[in-house]
């Protein structure tokens, strides 16, 4: 299999002929190019179908490309490689626009083909072939998605389910879709096609206990429902565990009660609360719903308290506030919620920076006389903070007393926590992905595909990397699912010649690299007493090359000797 | 396979829309409204401190390369739709392309036509490639050809033969299965909000203004000179009774990003924003507003009544109602940042009327009783993506794009279509 790469063409373009290109021609051809090639438009699509041709008729093993501001074809090229059957990554490029000189012209074209022929120092494994199974952990929206899609592209999937049962529960349902019965539909609908489909096993109340392997061949170790350990392969990890709801947080020192309810617990109540006797509570009981300020990185707290204070007026005679920090309206679709709220008369209150305090008010000796309405808490804030957002007059229950904005209610209601999962940290931790401090995997990266990991191969979907909407989990298993799918798809992945290769000679086993490696690519080979690099994983940062103490790490196309050779180069600002 | 889909719109969105079609083994047209692709994402500065910020400027360059060398992507430039036959599967489209002077598949960038041309100033008629653009651009309106018909050096001297200074309008006909609209918006302009004294004074622009003037390091010290004390007004534009109701999601965000580059570059400043509520959020956002609160970045609660200006010392102030006090209050400010709106591109309404696609309340393209991140329209085969669709930031955007494209893949290969709409 080991087979070295040997012979590289090289590609000269003579546009205007303004660089002298003989002279470059002659320098790749004493360095020792394969075929040397000159033409006019490099660039342009005649002359990637000539490089494209050449290179086929050449039998090259890669090329190097002189040309003017280069990089920007970078990609035009590589697919020329790829026309051509060989590797698209074995392949340098030298910018002779950017240097002055004919003889720094020659220079910087020679040592990008020296660069590339430290290829043919390691040895070519070839292609690395793949399991086209995706396994997929979670049962929520967001598994299923990711699940039916890589289906449907054509991969096995494995859905590891950890709850008893796909789908989410009626208590989920709620905070989690706000009032929208349709996307509940959508969910059971979505139960039935995952359990019905022929390419999707299902594991339910499945957890992994251990998790190995690398991108392409995966294996997680886990214990069904029945108590058996199975081990299950596959060339991606879809991690879509969603999130855990948690009980509010009690900064008030209330307990959920008569009085205090949850968003779970609201709807249950309301119906207690409508009882309340005409006379006693002529505008109805009024009820308060609290968004903490902790709980404002995730949009669905405020929401979930608007669509049931929308719920709450449309259903019942009632008074209804909403005390928040800030209105958070930016989920899409959430303006026209807090329009139609306001609409509906539901009261805003926002405070600034000292929360509100709850009182719980000592029981009057007039007590249950109609004259003298008592209402069993009180919330209070200071009214030099607080802005007000209301289309009518707030009535009786609302005052201002001493400087505090003071608020009567029967009903308090507190929004839970949404919380990354225990099952996103554990597999985090098992897989080795790393997280934020608030247990969410990956931080945020700027790279375009968000669902992407620090480790190839295992994506991050929905509420395992951030606090999301149903719609956002939506989009985040579809791609997830469709980047798997495609790495997948062709039962092998390409060898990059970017990843970085340990001599076992000069390792002295230190484990340096596999401490410092960001992508999990490197591990203790006992076998050999020395660390290995695994040539997919890696992804080519140069992180454990920098780091080696014996210097036994080189990047496969930037050895130490092409690196000397760049640096010994004349730069282009000390042209000028 | 051989599936072909027209994209309109080579910003972010459609440039991400036409990556995943191609990927996936359909053949894309992509047509631009402007001579470059990237549309708004490419105008806006790195906001890197001392570590990277997050805002996604960056990606868009990387798209953008894509896009430009995928063989199974072609893009035409200058190119409008002037109108639209057909159905799913069957589209009939008629295009415009504005004269190519300088033929872009010709053009070897070699430089020749700058070399000769006699007008070679700023505003001469020949232009270098750009990001987005890799061939010379002429623009006829400065170029003496045009005027007098007396210079066709450029044209003489082109090795390539790739100037025709004859050039004419090009109709064509585009023959697709589907269509990604990804058209963009437009800011809000700010001078039909005229107590923020936009466009009366030098010191009141709009953030993207702003960075564009500015730009980031030692070009942001220069520019801002002694000025110190920065005033954002958020929700110009946005969640008001006068111009549009609804959030634009970005803004807050972007200006708090902006906020600490000017705090990083220029400790000593006095940066505050002006805000209603901040609409961040997400994992970043503890520690995008913790971070700003750390620099020193002054969050005043509230949106201004306006901006007043001394008429002696040229001192602008900014006038708001302190919640602490319970009065009306004015601070002054050296430079006035306003966060415009995001409003809907310019001939959208034409351009739905030509695909027959609806639009919602505010102009975007968006049927009504669809999922606010819906890709699909009430026409089968046309889909939309990015700030056409309504305000959304570049990550989202070139989220939509994907998923735009997505959609319609597994529609003209008719996999199972959509579960959750």
């Amino acid at each position: 299999m080991s087979n070295q790469l040997k012979k590289f063409a090289a590609f000269v373009c003579s546009c205007a002929d303004r660089h002298d290109t003989q002279n470059i021609v002659e320098g790749l051809e004493e360095a020792g190019a394969g075929p040397v090639f000159r033409h006019r438009t490099l660039c342009r699509s005649d002359g990637c179908q000539f490089v494209a041709e050449q290179l086929s008729e050449a039998e090259a093993d890669g090329a190097v490309f002189a040309a003017c501001t280069p990089e920007v074809y970078r990609e035009k090229w590589s697919r020329q490689l790829d026309a051509a059957g060989l590797n698209r990554h074995c392949m340098t490029l030298a910018d002779i626009k950017s240097r002055k000189n004919a003889a720094d012209r020659r220079q910087v074209a020679v040592s990008a083909l020296k660069s590339l022929q430290e290829i043919g120092r390691f040895p070519d494994v070839g292609d690395i072939s793949v399991s086209q199974t995706v396994l997929v952990v979670g049962s929520a929206p967001g598994a299923m998605e990711a699940a039916l899609q890589a289906a449907d592209g054509g991969c096995d999937v494995v859905l590891v389910s950890p709850a008893e049962q796909l789908g989410i529960s009626e208590s989920e349902r709620l905070v989690l879709l706000g009032e929208s019965d349709d996307a509940g539909r959508c969910v059971d609908r979505m139960v039935e096609s995952v359990t019905e489909h022929p390419g999707i096993e299902v594991l339910n109340g499945a957890h992994i206990t251990a998790a190995g392997g690398q991108i392409g061949d995966f294996a997680l170790t886990v214990r069904t429902g029945d108590g058996e350990d199975r081990v299950l392969r596959g060339g991606a990890v879809v991690v879509a565990a969603g999130l855990d709801i948690h009980p509010p947080g009690m900064d008030f020192d209330l307990e959920v009660g008569a009085e205090v309810t949850t968003q779970l617990g609201f709807r249950r109540r309301l119906t207690e609360l409508s009882d309340f006797e005409h006379d006693e509570r002529p505008d109805g009981p009024c009820i308060v719903f609290y968004v903490d300020e902790d709980d404002e990185d995730s949009p669905l707290a405020f929401s979930a308290a608007v669509h049931n204070a929308v719920y709450a007026r449309r259903n019942v005679k009632c008074e209804v506030f909403v005390v928040c920090h800030q209105a958070k309206v930016a989920l899409p679709g959430m303006d026209e919620v807090y329009r139609r709220a306001r609409k509906a008369g539901v009261f805003f209150v926002k405070y600034g920076k000292q929360r509100p305090q709850v009182k719980i008010p000592e029981v009057p000796a007039s007590f249950r006389t109609p004259e003298e309405p008592f209402y069993p808490l009180q919330i209070s804030l200071p009214l030099r903070e607080a802005e007000v957002v209301a289309s009518a007059a707030a009535g009786e229950t609302c005052r201002v007393n001493d400087d505090r904005l003071e608020i009567d209610c029967d009903c308090l209601v507190l929004s839970e926590r949404l919380v990354a999962s225990a099952a996103t940290e554990r597999l985090g931790r098992l897989l080795s992905i790393r997280g934020t401090e608030s247990g969410y995997l990956q931080e945020d990266n700027v790279h375009l595909d968000r669902v992407l990991t620090n480790r190839r191969g295992v994506f991050a979907v929905g509420g395992s990397r951030k606090p999301c909407s149903l719609q956002e989990v939506m989009t985040d298993a579809q791609e997830a699912a469709s980047a798997a799918v495609a790495m997948l798809s062709d039962g092998y992945l390409q060898r990059d010649w970017l990843s970085a290769h340990v001599s076992g000679e000069d390792c002295a086993f230190c484990l340096t690299c596999v401490r410092v490696c960001p992508h999990e690519a490197a591990v203790p080979d006992y076998s050999e007493g020395a660390a290995r690099i695994d040539p997919q994983a890696c992804q080519g940062c140069g992180s454990c090359a920098g780091e080696c103490p014996a210097g036994a790490i080189e990047l496969e196309c930037y050895s130490k000797e092409a690196m000397f050779a760049s640096a010994a180069m004349p730069k282009e600002w000390e042209d000028d | 396979m051989g599936e072909e889909v027209l994209v309109v719109g080579g910003g972010i969105a459609g440039l991400s829309a036409a990556l995943k079609l191609a990927e996936s083994g359909v053949n894309v047209k992509l047509v631009e409204k402007s001579k470059e692709l990237g549309g708004s994402a490419s105008g806006y500065v790195c906001k890197a401190t001392d570590e990277c910020q997050k805002c996604n400027v960056c990606v868009t360059v990387d798209v953008l390369d894509e896009v430009q060398s995928h063989p199974a992507i072609e893009v035409l430039t200058e190119t409008e739709v002037v109108s639209v036959q057909g159905e799913l599967g069957d589209f009939c489209i008629n295009v415009r392309r504005k004269p190519q002077y300088i033929d872009p598949d010709g053009c070897i960038n070699c430089g020749e036509c700058l070399t000769v041309c006699p007008h070679q100033t700023k505003e001469g008629p020949l232009f270098g490639p750009v990001r987005g653009r890799d061939t010379y651009a002429l623009q006829p309106e400065a170029c003496r050809y045009f005027a007098d018909g007396s210079c066709r050096l450029c044209q003489q001297s082109c090795p390539a033969d790739s100037i025709n200074l004859e050039a004419e309008i090009e109709y064509r006909q585009i023959l697709v299965d589907a269509v990604v609209l990804a058209v963009g918006f437009q800011p809000f302009d700010a001078a039909t909000a005229p107590r923020y004294r936009y466009g009366r004074t030098s010191n009141v622009m709009t953030a993207y203004e702003f960075e564009q003037e500015a730009g980031a390091g030692r070009d942001l010290l220069q520019y801002v000179g002694d000025h110190r004390h920065f005033a954002f007004i958020q929700c110009v534009g946005s969640r008001d009774l006068q111009s549009s109701e609804d959030c634009s999601r970005v803004c807050c965000s972007y200006a708090m990003r902006l906020g600490r580059m000017i705090m990083n570059y220029l400790p000593d400043a006095q940066v505050d924003i002006y805000h209603m509520d901040l609409q961040t959020f997400g994992k970043n956002w503890c520690e995008l507003y913790a971070g700003c609160r750390d620099d020193g970045i002054n969050f005043v609660r509230g949106k201004p009544a306006g901006v007043d200006e001394d008429p002696d010392s040229q001192q602008l102030s900014v006038v708001y109602e302190d919640l602490q006090l319970g009065s009306r209050c004015t601070e002054d400010a050296d430079l006035v940042i306003l966060s415009v709106g995001i409003d809907p591109a310019d001939g959208v309404g034409e351009l739905a009327g030509r695909f027959g696609i609806e639009r919602n309340s505010r102009g975007f393209l968006a049927a009504a009783g669809q999922a606010a991140d819906a890709v699909q329209t009430n026409r089968p085969g046309v889909y939309v993506a990015g700030t056409c669709a309504g305000p959304r930031d570049i990550a989202e955007s070139a989220t939509h794009g994907r998923k735009a494209a997505l959609r319609a893949i597994s529609r003209l290969r008719s996999r199972s279509s959509c579960r959750i709409s």
